[in-house]
Formats: C-alpha cells, sequence, structure tokens
C-alpha cells in the first residue's frame, strides 16, 4: 500500500473528525455552552501535564484491545458486539487466578493473564460455535452471551470466598499477580528519593503506571502481523471478504469461523485482565451494569477503518477526549455528554464519507450530462 | 400458584413485553426493506427523553407519547439519509445513532432541567378506564390496572403489521424491497422511497418503545431509563424470523422469563438471584438452537441498492 492510498483513507477520517467537533461546537453554542473555552479546557486536560499524558495513555489500554477485538472480527466477516461480555470474562478469571492462587512474582501474572485470556476466548468461540453448528447470527448469541456472562461475574463476585463487605469488592489481587511498574519500588526510601527530584518520574508514577499499554502494542503488531503475512490470516481475511468462496476454494470456513470468534474473545478478555491487573484497586466491583469498553470498542475499529494499527491511534484518540472532557466538565461546567454526541457526529460522517466519493461522481456525471445536452 | 400470582406474571411478563416489542417491530418494519437498523437503542433513548420531557412540560403523557414517536423519526432520518442515499455502511450510521440518541438525551435532560434524571412526569393511563379499575379495587384482580394501553396499541400494531406485510400489495413491495430491489424498481417502484418510509416507521415505533419505559414503566427519564432493550429488541426480531408476530412471541418469551425470574427471587431465596436472572437468557439462547436454526435474513438486508444493478 503505497503513500497515496494511505492518504486517501486518512483523508476521510480527518475530515469526518474534525466535522464532528465543528458540529459538536455548533451545538455546543447552541446550548449556551462556549464551545471555543469548552474545547481549550479538553486540550488543557490531555497535555498540560505529564500527568494528564500518562492518563490518557494509560486508559487506552482497554480502548485499543477492545476496537482490536471488534476490527478484527470485522476482518473476518463478522460482528463481536460480544466484546463487552468477553471483557467480563477476562476480569472475572483474572481476579480468580490473581487473589486465590498463590505463585511467584511475574508467572503469576503471566498464567492468570493466559488462563483469563483462554477462558474469555472459549466464552467467543461459543458464538461462533453456534453460529457454525446451528446458523444462528452472531449478534443474537453475543447479546445473550454477554448478559450471561454479566449475570455469571455478579454471581461468583457475591460469592463469600471472593467478596470483601467492607469494600463491596472482591479480594485484591496480590501483588505478584499485578501488572503495575514500579509500584513497590515508588514506596521505598530510595524510590522517595528520586521522587522528590524528578518531577516528571514522580507525575507518571503517580498516575499508577502498568504494563498493559506496551502489551496492547505487540497485540496490535500480533493481529497485524497475523492477518497480513501468515497463511491462516490470509483465510480468515477471505471469509471475511466472501464466504462461499472460501467453503468453495477449500477452506475449512468452519474451523475459522469458530477460531475467529476465539481470537477476538480473547483480545477483549486481554482487556479485562489488563484493567483489573493494571488499574487501582486491582479488584473486582460491585457492577450495575456492563462498563462499555465492549461497545466503545465498536466504534474505535469503526474509525480505525478495521486496521489493527489504526486501532492503537484510534484507542488513544478515543482515550484522550474522554479524558480531556471530564477535565472540560469540572473547568467550564460543559457536560461530558457531548463527547457522546462528538463521538456518535464522526461515526456518522464517517459512515457518510466513504460513500461521498460516490455521490460526486454522480453529480459530475450529471453536470457532464447536461453539458452534452447543451452542446446539441 | 395462586390467582393473584398468575395476574401478577401476566402484567409483568406484559410490561417487559411491550417496550421490546415496540422496538422489535420497528426493527422488522425496517429490516425488512433491506436497511439494517442496529440504532434502535439510541432511538429508545431519544424516544424515552423526549416522551418524559413532553409529559412533563404539557402534563399530558398522550402528547408525550406522540412527541416520543416524532422524535424517533427524526434521529433515525440521519441513520435513513446515511444508508439509502449515501448508501453508507449502514452499521456505522447504526451505531452513530446509538451515540447520538444517548448523548443529546442526556445532555438535554442536564440543560433542560438541570439534573441528570428528568423531573416525574404523568404517565400513561391504564387499560381499564378509572370506573372499571375501581370497581375491582379491594379484588385479587386488582393489579390488572397495572397494564398500561400502550400494551393493548402494541399487540394492534402486531396484526397491523402482519395484515398489511402478508395481505396488501404495498406490504408485498416492501418485502421484495427487501429481497430483490432490482425487481422492484423494474416495476416502477421507488425503492428509496419504500426504504425511506419503513426506516422512518421504524423509528417512531422504536420511539415509543421507549417512551413507554419512561412514561408508563417509570415516570421519568435517566441514562438508565433505556438499559440494553434496544439490543434485546434486535436479538428478538432475529429470533423471530423478521416477521412481526416472530417478534411478538420472541419478546413475549423474553418478557415471561424475565416476569418469571422476578418472582422467583420474591418468593424463595433458594437459588441465587443472579443466577436466576440469566435465566431469560440462558432459554432464549436454548430456544433459539432448538426451534430457529439458520437465519432467515432478507436476502438484501444491510446492502445499499444502487440503481442499475443486479
Amino acid at each position: 500500500m503505497n503513500k497515496h492510498d494511505l492518504y486517501k483513507k486518512f483523508i476521510p477520517i480527518a475530515c469526518a473528525l474534525i466535522g464532528g467537533f465543528f458540529v459538536g461546537g455548533i451545538f455546543l453554542a447552541i446550548c449556551g455552552y462556549n464551545p471555543i473555552s469548552s474545547y481549550a479546557a479538553m486540550i488543557d486536560g490531555i497535555f498540560a501535564r505529564p500527568k494528564y499524558i500518562a492518563q490518557v495513555i494509560i486508559k487506552s489500554t482497554p480502548l485499543i484491545l477492545t476496537g482490536l477485538s471488534v476490527a478484527f472480527a470485522f476482518k473476518c466477516g463478522l460482528f463481536n458486539i460480544g466484546a463487552e461480555g468477553q471483557y467480563m470474562i477476562g476480569v472475572l478469571v483474572a481476579t480468580l487466578v490473581g487473589a486465590k492462587l498463590s505463585l511467584p512474582p511475574v508467572i503469576h501474572f503471566v498464567v492468570s493473564l493466559l488462563v483469563a485470556v483462554v477462558a474469555a476466548g472459549m466464552w467467543g468461540a461459543i458464538a461462533g460455535f453456534l453460529k457454525v453448528k446451528f446458523g444462528i447470527n452472531e449478534v443474537v448469541t453475543s447479546i445473550m452471551l454477554n448478559w450471561i456472562a454479566f449475570y455469571l461475574y455478579r454471581y461468583i463476585f457475591a460469592m463469600p470466598w471472593l467478596h470483601v463487605k467492607e469494600l463491596d469488592a472482591s479480594l485484591a489481587i496480590q501483588e505478584t499477580g499485578r501488572s503495575t511498574i514500579l509500584q513497590g519500588f515508588k514506596n521505598t526510601a530510595k524510590g522517595k528519593a528520586i521522587i522528590a527530584d524528578n518531577s516528571v518520574f514522580s507525575d507518571i508514577l503517580r498516575s499508577d503506571p502498568n504494563w498493559g499499554f506496551f502489551i496492547a502494542i505487540l497485540m496490535v503488531i500480533f493481529i497485524y502481523y497475523l492477518l497480513s503475512k501468515t497463511t491462516k490470516g490470509f483465510e480468515l481475511r477471505a471469509m471475511g471478504i466472501n464466504q462461499e468462496t472460501s467453503r468453495f476454494v477449500g477452506m475449512n470456513v468452519s474451523r475459522n469461523m469458530t477460531l475467529a470468534m476465539f481470537i477476538a474473545g480473547a483480545i477483549a478478555g486481554l482487556a479485562g485482565v489488563l484493567q483489573v491487573t493494571g488499574v487501582p484497586p486491582y479488584r473486582m466491583n460491585n457492577l450495575a451494569g456492563f462498563e462499555g469498553y465492549g461497545n466503545e470498542g465498536i466504534y474505535i475499529a469503526l474509525v480505525a477503518n478495521c486496521s489493527p494499527i489504526g486501532c492503537l491511534f484510534s484507542g488513544l484518540f478515543f482515550s484522550a477526549i474522554k479524558c480531556g472532557s471530564t477535565t472540560m466538565q469540572s473547568k467550564v461546567g460543559t457536560p461530558s455528554e457531548i463527547i457522546k454526541i462528538i463521538t456518535g457526529l464522526i461515526i456518522f460522517f464517517i459512515a457518510i464519507s466513504f460513500a461521498y466519493k460516490l455521490v460526486v461522481a454522480k453529480m459530475k456525471q450529471k453536470k457532464e450530462c447536461r453539458c452534452k445536452d447543451d452542446d446539441k | 400458584m395462586t390467582i393473584s400470582n398468575l395476574i401478577l406474571l401476566l402484567v409483568g411478563t406484559l410490561t417487559y413485553t411491550t417496550p421490546l416489542l415496540f422496538a422489535a417491530l420497528g426493527g422488522v418494519m425496517s429490516e425488512l426493506s433491506g436497511v439494517m437498523n442496529i440504532g434502535l437503542e439510541g432511538v429508545m433513548t431519544f424516544g424515552a427523553f423526549t416522551a418524559a420531557a413532553f409529559s412533563y412540560s404539557c402534563g399530558n403523557p398522550f402528547l408525550g407519547f406522540l412527541a416520543a414517536g416524532l422524535a424517533g423519526a427524526l434521529l433515525v432520518s440521519l441513520h435513513a439519509v446515511a444508508s439509502i442515499t449515501f448508501r453508507a455502511d449502514q452499521t456505522i450510521s447504526g451505531t452513530a445513532i446509538n451515540f447520538l440518541g444517548a448523548g443529546v438525551s442526556i445532555l438535554l435532560t442536564k440543560k433542560i432541567f438541570n439534573t441528570s434524571t428528568s423531573p416525574t412526569a404523568p404517565k400513561l393511563p391504564s387499560i381499564f378506564p378509572v370506573w372499571i379499575a375501581h370497581y375491582f379495587e379491594g379484588t385479587t384482580f386488582q393489579t390488572l390496572k397495572g397494564i398500561s394501553i400502550a400494551t393493548l396499541l402494541v399487540f394492534m400494531l402486531v396484526c397491523l403489521l402482519y395484515f398489511v406485510l402478508y395481505k396488501t400489495s404495498w406490504g408485498l413491495r416492501i418485502l421484495a424491497t427487501g429481497e430483490h430491489p432490482a425487481a422492484v424498481d423494474t416495476l416502477g417502484v421507488s425503492v428509496p422511497k419504500v426504504r425511506y418510509l419503513c426506516v422512518l416507521a421504524s423509528g417512531v415505533l422504536a420511539g415509543f418503545g421507549g417512551a413507554f419505559m419512561s412514561i408508563s414503566v417509570t415516570s421519568s427519564f435517566s441514562n438508565v431509563t433505556i438499559c440494553g432493550q434496544g439490543f434485546i429488541a434486535l436479538a428478538a426480531m432475529i429470533f423471530g424470523k423478521w416477521t412481526p408476530q416472530g417478534a411478538m412471541l420472541s419478546c413475549l418469551l423474553f418478557g415471561f422469563a424475565k416476569e418469571c425470574t422476578t418472582l422467583f427471587e420474591k418468593e424463595g431465596g433458594l437459588i441465587s438471584s443472579s443466577l436466576l436472572e440469566m435465566l431469560p437468557y440462558i432459554l432464549t439462547l436454548v430456544a433459539l438452537i432448538l426451534f430457529v436454526g439458520k437465519s432467515s435474513m432478507p436476502k438484501a438486508d444491510g446492502i445499499p441498492y444502487v440503481k442499475g444493478s443486479r
């Protein structure tokens, strides 16, 4: 893919982003909020301090991964609306292994990551299996599985051997099972001395950084490699373009479909693992509803045009505006819901943008016909 | 099973079913004409907000209900323009509607009412006029007054849609537009026009569904009023094989399972409530496996129609 093609794909998305903020600004003005000061406060909330930038990066991890999960599924011709449930399974299993087992450091984290990711993958594979065996649309099964995962989470959360009454949370994942960076170090005397000297470093350490972002990047690279450089990836993409042809050519579409849903589920589950092992309080919370990362993954994937590397930037972008919106709300008073509206507008403009060329071509054609008639 | 429990079960089932069914019928209308509409959740939210706002401001729940239908049509018109005229990817524009609907509703609630929950609004009246309900006061049948008049409307709509779709020529055109739009085009029927009408109808219906949640089940709107019902309605539509009667049966099944769960939770604490709550969803999965099988989606669903193509 040469530079020209890359620009071609970039421009509609860039225009959609600008358009979304522009129309959102008009909407804000109509409702009586000042768009300029709101956006300025948002940008302030993203870049003003190293702590904010660190927060954006840390909070982008689950978004990048759920986006990747949905994008991957789309590339395989499937709609993974079940990312929400797969995320929860990831959180649940990671907490169980992280809190209940005792293993040496690093090994503990790796084991809980692997077990949770496989469990979430299996959860996704159920939807794939049902589609393959019974022909049931994966959207319905995934929606049902989301809710089943949700209530399973609540059921195990309430178990006396996991629940901590005073905090209304689960047992905490032990230190050996977490993915934090230098957490123990920063509380020692030596650590505190270094932190006192260096404000950037202290800012970053105080926002509880974790390895999640780097693991997410690795996952992005892995999926990119899988899809574009391996035979299996080729088969999966072929299945996404035309299922019947793939079957005709001899590819095992049944197995590939289940595999695709397994991988998509695993990625969404990874998002959950990294969240619960990397973000304090390292416990399962009492959830009244879905956390939302799974649904957000849908638009992150769409804005990224379903490209794995695009998901990285898309996740960072949406994490940035999310973080910025809380600052905007506290500084200027603009409700953070405007972000939902701007996101909706961006997605809407993206939906139109790819078809914009068609409309422009049609108008050009009409113009030509009219000119021809005039010449007669 | 006492009579009063059975009546509670009936009323509860109908209460759960009604909003789902409104939205599911909307989904059916849209998809039968060939336009995928996964934005039902956002339309329901916007409808719920509009109904609560109008009902509160005017004191009249019927106005709120109608306004919700119009609001739904307004929001969904964006999706219609994007999908039909601009031939955009219908999944994407549907997702956009979800976000726009939710965002605008909550923002306007905060702006107009200065709180994140709208003030208490007058509810839709029950199916039984006050003098009949009064007659039953104190008897075991008194809970029947909990059935809203909108429930009657939605079941009438099922019959109406069934009749229109399968017994009139309009309905045939709608079905054909979703299966083979090129054929319909050769007959001189405008495919975009049919699709626009159906998508707008789906917006009105989903708006009604949302309205039911905010001025019948509860009496206000907040960001948790609509919580997944739009997606359950989608599932019900697929489960019902894209027919109004199928949607009705699947919504009833779901509402029944949900209500059974609620009743069991009240009665005894033997089975954990979380496990019970899973039941409607597991039941739907099992029913899907046993009874439905291969989905029979309209053939041209989700594919933008380009005049002149095969």
